[in-house]
Formats: C-alpha cells, structure tokens, sequence
C-alpha cells in the first residue's frame, strides 16, 4: 500500500498523474505526515541527482511554513500575492520568487514544498495544482485578502538598489571598505 | 504509465546506495573508539578550559592588526568574489600615504563596475551609470572598536584561531568568528601574517555553509601609489559625470518618530540619517543597526507615485536578506547581511511613535 502511494508520489512529481489519480494522492498528502516527508525527500533526491541542491537544505520546511502560516493567521495578514505559475525557461523575477512561494503556501499548505523547487523546470503536474489552488477541495484556506501586486518591476529593481548601495556604504564591515565595495561591484540584479 | 517513473524514481534510490560504506564505517568506528574517545573528550574539555583565554587574546591580537593594516599600506591584487554560484574577479588598488586612504575597485570580468573610494566618499560606476555617495561619518570597522567593544562583540561571537594556512602565496593566519545565536552569520577569515591584511574571508550562514568568499589571488605591497592614483581624486570633475548628482544625507538624531520595538541581543541603532533621494522631494530615512560586526538597515520611505511599488515579505539581494512591508503610507525595508529571521524580527517590530501616530 505504501510502496504504491510512493510510486504514484513519484509520478505526480515527475508530471506522470493527473485528475483523480492526482487528487487522491493529493488527499493522503494532506492527511500524512509521513507522506509528506516522503514528497520532500524525493525532491531532495531528485534535486540532488540533478545537481540542483541549494546550498542549504532544511529538512523541515513545510513544517515552519505551516508553523509561521499559522502564526500569521492569528494576525491580520498583510497583502499576499497570488502565486504566478512559472514557465520553462523564463525565470519568475527575482522580486517574486519568495513572495510566490509564500502565497502558494498559503492556499495549498500541504504541497508547500513544492514552490521552493527553484530549478529551472518546474514539473507540470505542480504547476497546475498552484494554478488552480481553487480546485483543491477539503484544503484549508486562509481567511487573507488576496490583492494582485502590480510590481513595477524596473522601479522597485531600481529601489532596492538604491537600499543596497546605501546599506553597503552604511554598514559597519570585517576589514575596511573592500568587502562592502565588492558586494556592489559583485551585485547581478538580474539573478 | 505509472510504473515506469516510480521504478525510475526506485533506480534512483538505489544509486544513492552508494552511500552505504560510510555509514558501516561510522558504525564500526564508534564501537572501538568510544571508551578512548570519551576519556579524550574530558582530556580535551579540561586543556580547553586552560587554553581558550589564550587562544581568544591570540585572535584578539589578529583582528587588532587586520583593523589596521589598511592604514598603513599600499598594495595591489586582484581577488575573485564569489556568491552563490555567481563568480566576479577583481581588481584593487589601495594607498595610504600623505594624501590619506585611497582605494579603487573594478570588476575584471563582465560589465565595467568600479568603485573609487576617498575620504568618505564613494564614486561608484555600474553598467555605465555613476553615482556619487557621501558618507559623512569616519569609517567604522574594527578599527574603532575599543576593548570594551571588542568583549561586547564576543558575547555574541566566539573566536577560534583555526591555524596557518597560504593565500596568493603568502603565509596567512585563520581566524574563526562564530555566531552563538541563529541571527547572525559567521565569519572565517585568512589573515596576511605580515600585514594583517585579510586575503580570504567566507561569509557562513546558520549551517556554516560559506554564502560568500573573498579569495585573493594576487597580492603585491607598493612601496608607493601608482601613478595612477598618485593624485587624489577630483570630486568636483567625477561629479560632472553624473547627471544625479550626489546625494545629500545628514545625520539625524531623533529618531523621526520611527522606532525599531525588537532586535536580536547585541544589536543597537548606531546611526540615523535622512538621504534627500537626488532629483525629487523624496526622503529617505535610514536607520543603522549593528552587533558590531553585522550590520542591518532600515529604509523608511514614504509611497509616491514616483515609487509606487510595494514590497511586502522576504527577499534576497545578493548575499543580503530584505523584508519588506508597509505601515501607513511609508513603505519600510529592512536590508542586511544576516538571517532572514533578523531581518524579519527588525522588520516586524518596526513602529511610528511621531506626532500624529495613531494610539
């Protein structure tokens, strides 16, 4: 029994499950911890064979995004942005990346994991779940208003340059001047 | 359709299988070391004891000299940075002589990115913009830092020698700072043993994984300043250059009604300035907060239409965390080198207490 729900885990991370099939793993997602644990560890594996991990991998975050999901609920959440479904080969912008994970946390707790895969390939079956959180029947969603955010891109890329730099010239530093002006001189804003 | 990608998945597993040796040698080599191990452990915790006030006034000594040596010297070399999995090679050039300290920084690889450095202020050049900042402040590094600072900064950091080691061919000295709490990051730095002059530096996150190096690769004292920068810098053509301007910012002492409610021990607020952001009415305050070696900053600016993007949560600037989020009209963001739960308690505690501030 277990041996099967991992293989169909297997296949909805690879993109291989789609509708009922998708749902009921889905389902026991949302109900196991284990499996969930499961869902995480193959995505390390996957990223590990793909020579794709992070520099630093923690083992328990869907566990302190639901934690902190939790946390917030009992505020009254600021605006959250709704997730944008990432293409192949057109990196979301910089700006977005951690606020998307963060809603796509927010309406779909048990596949949380998921938006933090930041390989390049997003698999398919992922991206229709976040694209449609609406249609995840039974998962809990969070009393927030969701308000599109209309990033200005070049403007708020072009702001938080101008924080950097001051940051830099700013801040207390190891040895002199050098490691503050290699930061900026080092800087991609467009990673 | 199925099966074939969990047996892919299966195949997968099992090439992880590798693995297995070193865990049989884990096993098998804590069941004949741990009576040893366990008498050398108390051994060890005993020398320790002995040793570290030592060890700590040694690397004491080290970061002493490193605050200073860039007083006195001048060199040339070229480093490579790297952060992430993104790798820049540099070039500087530093003086000090009668003129003061000079210092020039250029990327050697990709667009032209330089910076020049005199006096407190800043010419930076990238992908040909320039922009002029002034600092008005002396430079604070570990320079100022008196004894008494220095054991402030070791409530929060302990330091370890880590041995000799060579960097750009030269003899250098390992000095270890680690963070004894999850708010900052630690440091891990190559020391010249003749100048005190860091030739290495990683910067490790939570986990000890180096998020940021410095490696020099070449390195040459100057008996003098190359031509080049023989002449201080003529601020008054440099400025010509930029169509902005510099930007004109001026220390503060109130605090503008803004405080900060809740930061990690070991951090105080250090610095306030307003920047008169160049060519428009905007202000910007900006608040500097550090434990003495990290440092945080605080932007508050007020929404306009000019800058009418929002950020709100977490992101990454290079090897810095911001949080972003809005309180009123203003949009607040804080910017740091250190964890983003940092940048998230500052950021969340951040409060308006002026006039005018609702009860």
């Amino acid at each position: 029994m277990t041996e099967k729900l991992n293989e169909k885990i297997s296949a909805l991370m690879d993109g291989g499950l789609a509708g009922h099939d998708a749902q009921d793993v889905i389902q026991n997602l949302k109900q196991s911890a284990e499996l969930r644990q499961c869902w995480e560890r193959y995505h390390l594996i996957g990223d590990a064979l793909r020579n794709n991990l992070p520099p630093v991998v923690r083992h328990d975050l869907a566990s302190r995004i639901s934690a902190a999901i939790e946390a917030d609920a009992s505020q009254s959440l600021p605006t959250v942005v709704p997730f944008v479904p990432r293409q192949k080969n057109k990196p979301a912008p910089f700006f977005l990346k951690p606020l998307s994970g963060l809603a796509i946390a927010a309406s779909v707790a048990a596949v949380a994991v998921v938006s933090f895969d930041r390989g390049g390939d997003v698999a398919p079956a992922v991206q229709t779940m976040a694209a449609a959180p609406a249609q995840m029947q039974g998962v809990d969603r969070l009393p927030v208003s969701v308000t599109p955010l209309v990033v200005d891109e070049a403007a708020a890329q072009s702001r938080l340059n101008d924080y950097l730099v001051n940051h830099s010239q700013y801040s207390t530093v190891m040895q002199g001047e050098m490691l503050p002006s290699a930061r900026i001189v080092g800087y991609n804003p467009n990673e | 359709m199925n099966t074939p990608k969990g047996l892919r998945m299966k195949a997968s597993l099992r090439e992880l299988g590798r693995a297995r040796p070193f865990f049989f040698f884990v096993r098998w080599s804590s069941r004949i070391a741990a009576y040893p191990l366990g008498v050398l452990v108390l051994l060890a915790a005993t020398l320790s004891h002995a040793r570290a006030s030592d060890a700590a006034a040694e690397v004491r000594q080290w970061l002493d000299k490193m605050s200073h040596s860039s007083q006195k010297i001048n060199f040339e070399g070229t480093f490579v940075y790297r952060r992430g999995d993104q790798v820049t090679a540099m070039k500087i050039v530093h003086v000090a002589d009668e003129n003061g300290e000079r210092e020039k920084l250029s990327s050697l690889n990709g667009p032209v990115r330089e910076i020049v450095r005199e006096k407190g202020v800043a010419r930076i050049t990238m992908d040909k913009k320039s922009v002029v900042v002034e600092k008005r402040s002396a430079s604070r590094s570990l320079v100022s830092k008196t004894p008494e600072q220095i054991d402030q900064i070791e409530k929060y950091y302990s330091f370890s020698s880590g041995g000799e080691s060579r960097a750009a061919s030269r003899p250098v000295r390992v000095v270890n700072i680690v963070p004894r709490d999850a708010y900052r990051y630690g440091y891990r730095v190559s020391l010249d043993q003749q100048t005190g002059t860091m030739l290495q530096s990683d910067l490790l996150n939570e986990e000890g994984v180096p998020i940021e190096q410095v490696m020099f690769i070449t390195f040459e004292l100057l008996e003098k300043a190359p031509p080049a920068m023989r002449e201080p810098a003529k601020h008054g053509e440099s400025a010509s250059m930029h169509p902005d301007g510099p930007q004109v910012s001026q220390p503060l002492t109130g605090g503008e009604g803004w405080k900060v409610g809740k930061m990690p021990g070991g951090f105080i607020l250090t610095e306030h300035y307003r920047h008169q952001v160049p060519h428009s009415q905007a202000i910007m305050n900006h608040m500097v907060l550090t434990d003495g070696l990290a440092s945080v900053s605080v932007f508050i600016e007020k929404n306009n239409a000019h800058h009418a993007s929002p950020f709100v949560g977490v992101s990454r600037m290079g090897v810095a965390n911001a949080y972003g989020t809005r309180i009123n009209d203003y949009q607040v963001t804080v910017v740091g080198e250190v964890p983003v739960a940092t940048v998230e308690m500052i950021g969340r505690s951040i409060k308006y207490q002026g006039p005018g501030a609702a009860k």
